[in-house]
């Protein structure tokens, strides 16, 4: 599903470089939870933009799905993440001014999904996740569980195959945290891959493999 | 408080940039209404410098059935009103007289007033060297003596006390000089620098006098006394002599004739008062547009500063306390930006003068005195109050822990703030959306009164006053030999194609009218006496104006003083008495019994402004038979009139070297002065509605970039989520344009709520006009556009990897 080859990041500085990521070479199959662990700068949320074609400024060859993302133009990357990605956020960044229900929607409404088909999918995602309740609720009035269970809810709406999480426990307590990541579990079980950070060895617990990186260079 | 101040001081200073902007934009909107003050001040609401001057009315008579509603009065109308209005304390009749000052050098014209002596007991003023008339100076032979203002005094005569009981010539007579009147009095305008008695003859106080209005009367109301209680004394006198006076009982009847009274100050104000005021309220609402900017940026400090504050608040700033630190900093503000205002204001009157309002009415006074000063300080700490009390508030109802936690992402304050920030830009909006309607229809009704045609030709002409003294010119033939002397002279200068004079030139505000009739007009039972302008021409006048003659002939050399009597009438005159018929060869009469024939019909012309009505007739006569002392000189030219000004100067004085000329100006000069009262408003409006405009673009574009600074993690998200810079553009542009269209329409709404009163000083153009009112929101949508161009572009250009990594 992700290969990528000796990729590298690399921020020019006034006394030289400095590498990002040096010499990456990764490959993830479908169906994995990969963890990425590491000390804060070791390069963790770089690699993390990176698969998520957030960033293009890298050298090196990446292929998605078989698609040589660093042969794509800056529009076919973008075609190629709204369909394949979804992302989970540490401070879940929800939109404040929009409702549960609204937050859901929005992912579908940028893949021009019809209106009633967004009806439709918005309901299932909130009776699956048990949060028809809350749907008329805005972030501000849900715990940060709650709002990072919406975040995630959110991050699958589309039909990912790829879900992308930054730290999706960081600002949750243990039990909030642990149930987070059951269903990252239970999601994967279901077909999703899933790549989260996460400096949590007890978080990491929950994937299938460790990828851990120190100053920008993989470990193993 | 000073703690509050220096603290403020210091934080400002730490933002140069933002205390910079900040009062240069405050400088220029108080300063601007400053300026515009001393003028509102100086015209409308200063009083005169005459103890109780509220109490001082002008009295006229009114014919409003002949289409005279304002005319003088005459020497028996003032002397019945005087003794007969118990409302009034004193009253006074006077009349406007040129002197030529005798001088080796080059004669001088100083303006002067013929005046009962009882003027400065009605003004409660006395002189402050020598005296002031006495009664006796009132009668005929005795009143050859002088009072003069305190500036010729100082200006002509060295300021020298001696002066008192030593004689000047004036119009080659002599006057002995009796006073020297304080300074900065003056009646009724600085212009006026001396004054001389105006002694009636017994036959002037005869009933025969009435109807020889050539003077103005004012009158002091005793202290209680109300303007309708004089009214009604002025009715009584009116029904007695209609009584008493049996011939001309149908006349006062069918003209609606009666004497009636005005304050002093509305007199001569009411006509610019709307335009002043409108000014006024246009610079204010600039005011208005620039404090919400300023405001805009505090509450942007203050969403940057709620950290600080925050951290004040834990180390226990109470709210109080933060109120008053971010208080302290409007205000300071709003003291800086009001004293730069002064220098803007004094900068700006001068500017003003050249814009054309020196020549409004009592403009003379405008200065940036006491009450301006006080007016800018109101200003400055009302709307420091005012628009620094709203981010103060904000800030210091933060939640410090909020806040703290927050640190750096979108805070509280700013989510608290973006209402206040967009209502205020929406204000903006509003107001410029007024402003600019208003004055884009001001600009079109400036152009209607334009395209106006006055009947005649003014470009190419330069004209002259003079006025022949009476001692010197006391015989016909004398006038008509200075007359023929000096228009011959005009008449052989290089490029001169014609030349000619009047004694009442258009748009000079002067007027002269009478009743005339015709043994070939039947006035119908009831209808009021004929009564038409009266006009002395030579024959080169026609020519040199342009007038188009429709029927019959000009005047010419031959229709000369003892050839038959004959005048040209206009075509309002012919169509309102002898509609289909041909005027030529019928005769008029007025004064004498003798008659003058019609020879010719001209197209009527507009004497007091481009937006009169023509409704009254004019009669023209030949000066070479009814010559007066009252000379206008018309001279047109092929080329530049200006050129010739010296060339005009030079011919009076070869005609006769001691009689001065005075205002000597272009016909498009003239009419363009008539046209300041509009043109200047119309100038001013459009001045502040693009100053107002260019505020809320900035306006608009300050809450949007802030918007988009503050949304920057939302962008990311959402770009995250998968929208395309198209979709996140259209966030931003949907936020300014639902500021644009709410503040487009509060303003439009607003606009119509004013629009009778703005109706009210416009011209040929309604105060709905569809088109011009669609103008003004299209104009402002357009700059509000190009105003979000710059936050959209930021927004679009969010990158998800950065906004994202600022958690």
């Amino acid at each position: 599903m992700i290969q990528l080859n000796h990729v590298e990041k690399v921020y020019p500085l006034k006394g030289g470089v400095f590498y990002a990521l040096r010499n990456i070479n990764l490959t993830i199959n479908e169906g994995e939870f990969v963890s990425i662990m590491g000390p804060s700068g070791s390069g963790k949320s770089t690699l993390l933009h990176i698969l998520g074609l957030h960033d293009s400024a890298w050298n090196g060859e990446y292929t998605l799905h078989g698609q040589a993302v660093h042969q794509l133009d800056k529009k076919k990357r973008f075609d190629l993440q709204k369909k394949h990605i979804g992302f989970v956020f540490q401070s879940y960044h929800l939109l404040d001014d929009l409702t549960v229900y609204e937050n859901l929607e929005i992912p579908l409404s940028y893949r021009d999904v019809a209106k009633k088909e967004r009806e439709s999918v918005v309901c299932d995602v909130l009776d699956k996740f048990g949060i028809v309740a809350k749907k008329d609720l805005y972030p501000s009035q849900l715990s940060g569980g709650q709002q990072q269970l919406v975040g995630v809810a959110r991050a699958l709406i589309a039909k990912p195959s790829l879900i992308l999480a930054d730290e999706p426990t960081g600002n949750l307590h243990s039990d909030q945290g642990r149930e987070i990541m059951s269903l990252f579990k239970k999601l994967n079980a279901e077909g999703t891959t899933i790549i989260q950070v996460t400096h949590s060895e007890e978080n990491a617990t929950f994937g299938s493999r460790t990828i851990r990186l120190a100053d920008g260079v993989m470990l193993g | 408080m000073l703690t509050d101040l220096r603290f403020a001081l210091r934080s400002l200073l730490k933002s140069p940039g933002f205390a910079l902007v900040a009062v240069l934009t405050l400088a220029l909107c108080i300063g601007a209404n400053s300026a515009i003050f001393s003028v509102v001040n100086a015209i409308l609401l200063k009083p005169y410098p005459w103890p109780d001057s509220d109490r001082l009315v002008y009295v006229y008579n009114s014919y409003p059935q002949m289409g005279l509603p304002n005319a003088g009065v005459s020497i028996p109308d003032y002397l019945d009103r005087r003794a007969g209005v118990r409302a009034f304390a004193d009253a006074a009749m006077f009349n406007t007289m040129s002197f030529n000052l005798a001088s080796d050098a080059e004669p001088e014209r100083i303006v002067g007033l013929r005046t009962t002596p009882s003027l400065f007991t009605t003004l409660q003023t006395g002189a402050a060297l020598g005296r002031v008339f006495n009664d006796s100076e009132a009668e005929p032979g005795h009143d050859h003596v002088i009072v003069l203002s305190h500036t010729l005094w100082k200006n002509r005569f060295g300021a020298n006390r001696a002066i008192i009981g030593t004689t000047i010539r004036l119009n080659t007579e002599t006057y002995t000089v009796v006073g020297v009147m304080p300074d900065g009095f003056y009646f009724p305008s600085p212009q006026n620098q001396a004054w001389v008695p105006f002694a009636f003859t017994a036959a002037q106080k005869s009933d025969h006098e009435r109807g020889n209005e050539y003077s103005s009367m004012i009158a002091r109301l005793k202290p209680g006394a109300t303007p309708a209680g004089a009214q009604a004394d002025l009715d009584l006198i009116q029904a007695r002599n209609a009584e008493r006076l049996v011939d001309e009982r149908e006349f006062y009847k069918t003209s609606g004739f009666g004497g009636r009274l005005n304050g002093f100050l509305e007199q001569n104000v009411a006509g610019i008062r709307g335009m002043l005021w409108l000014v006024q309220a246009g610079v204010a609402a600039a005011l208005l547009i620039g404090c919400a900017n300023v405001a805009s940026l505090l509450l942007a400090r203050a969403v940057a500063r709620e950290r600080e504050l925050a951290i004040r608040a834990a180390l226990g700033a109470g709210r109080a306390w933060l109120m008053r630190l971010m208080l302290a900093e409007s205000l300071l503000l709003f003291l800086a930006g009001g004293s730069a205002g002064l220098l803007v204001a004094w900068w700006g009157v001068d500017g003003l003068g050249s814009l054309g309002l020196s020549t409004l009415p009592r403009a003379y006074g405008v200065q940036l005195d006491f009450t301006v000063f006080a007016f800018t300080l109101f200003c400055a700490l009302l709307t420091g109050l005012g628009f620094g009390a709203l981010p103060a508030w904000s800030a210091s109802r933060g939640d410090a822990a909020a806040a703290l936690k927050e640190a750096g992402t979108r805070g509280s304050a700013g989510k608290r703030t973006s209402f206040v920030r967009a209502a205020l830009v929406v204000g903006e909006i509003a107001l410029a959306v007024m402003l600019l309607s208003t004055a884009g229809l001001l600009v079109r009704s400036f152009e209607k009164l334009q395209q106006e045609n006055p009947g005649f030709s003014p470009g190419g002409v330069i004209t002259a006053q003079l006025d022949l003294p009476d001692a010197k010119y006391d015989r016909d033939e004398k006038r008509t030999a200075f007359a023929d002397a000096a228009l011959s002279r005009l008449r052989a200068l290089p490029g001169v194609s014609a030349a000619g004079l009047t004694d009442v030139l258009p748009f000079t505000g002067n007027n002269s009218s009478g009743s005339y009739s015709s043994p070939d007009i039947q006035v119908p039972a009831g209808a009021p006496t004929p009564h038409g302008q009266q006009r002395v021409v030579d024959p080169g006048y026609f020519h040199a104006m342009g007038f188009t003659l429709l029927r019959g002939r000009m005047f010419t050399d031959a229709d000369a003083p003892g050839a038959q009597r004959v005048v040209i009438i206009d075509r309002l005159l012919a169509d309102r008495y002898w509609p289909g018929q041909d005027p030529i060869g019928k005769q008029i009469t007025r004064n004498d019994p003798k008659p003058w024939t019609i020879v010719g019909v001209v197209a009527p012309v507009k004497f007091q402004s481009l937006e009169e009505d023509l409704k009254k007739e004019t009669l023209y006569y030949p000066y070479a038979q009814a010559p007066g002392n009252r000379i206008i000189l018309t001279v047109r030219t092929t080329g530049d009139p200006t050129l010739l000004a010296a060339a005009v100067r030079e011919a009076v004085h070869s005609a006769d070297p001691e009689q001065p000329i005075y205002d000597v100006k272009t016909m498009q000069q003239r009419m363009d002065n008539v046209s300041q009262h509009r043109r200047a408003p119309m100038l001013l409006i459009s001045l502040f509605s693009g100053v107002a405009l260019l505020l809320a673009v900035l306006g608009v574009y300050g809450v949007l970039a802030f918007s988009v600074a503050q949304r920057t993690t939302e962008f990311g998200v959402r770009l995250a989520l998968g929208a395309t810079a198209g979709d996140i553009a259209g966030l931003v542009l949907r936020q300014g344009s639902r500021l644009v269209l709410i503040g487009v329409l509060t303003g439009l709404a607003g606009y119509l709520a004013l629009s009778q009163i703005i109706g009210r000083l416009l011209y040929g153009v309604a105060a709905t006009d569809p088109l011009t009112l669609a103008i003004a929101p299209v104009v402002l949508a357009i700059a509000a556009f190009a105003a979000c161009l710059i936050p959209v572009r930021r927004a679009t250009r969010v990158s998800p990897m950065v906004a994202l990594r600022a958690e």
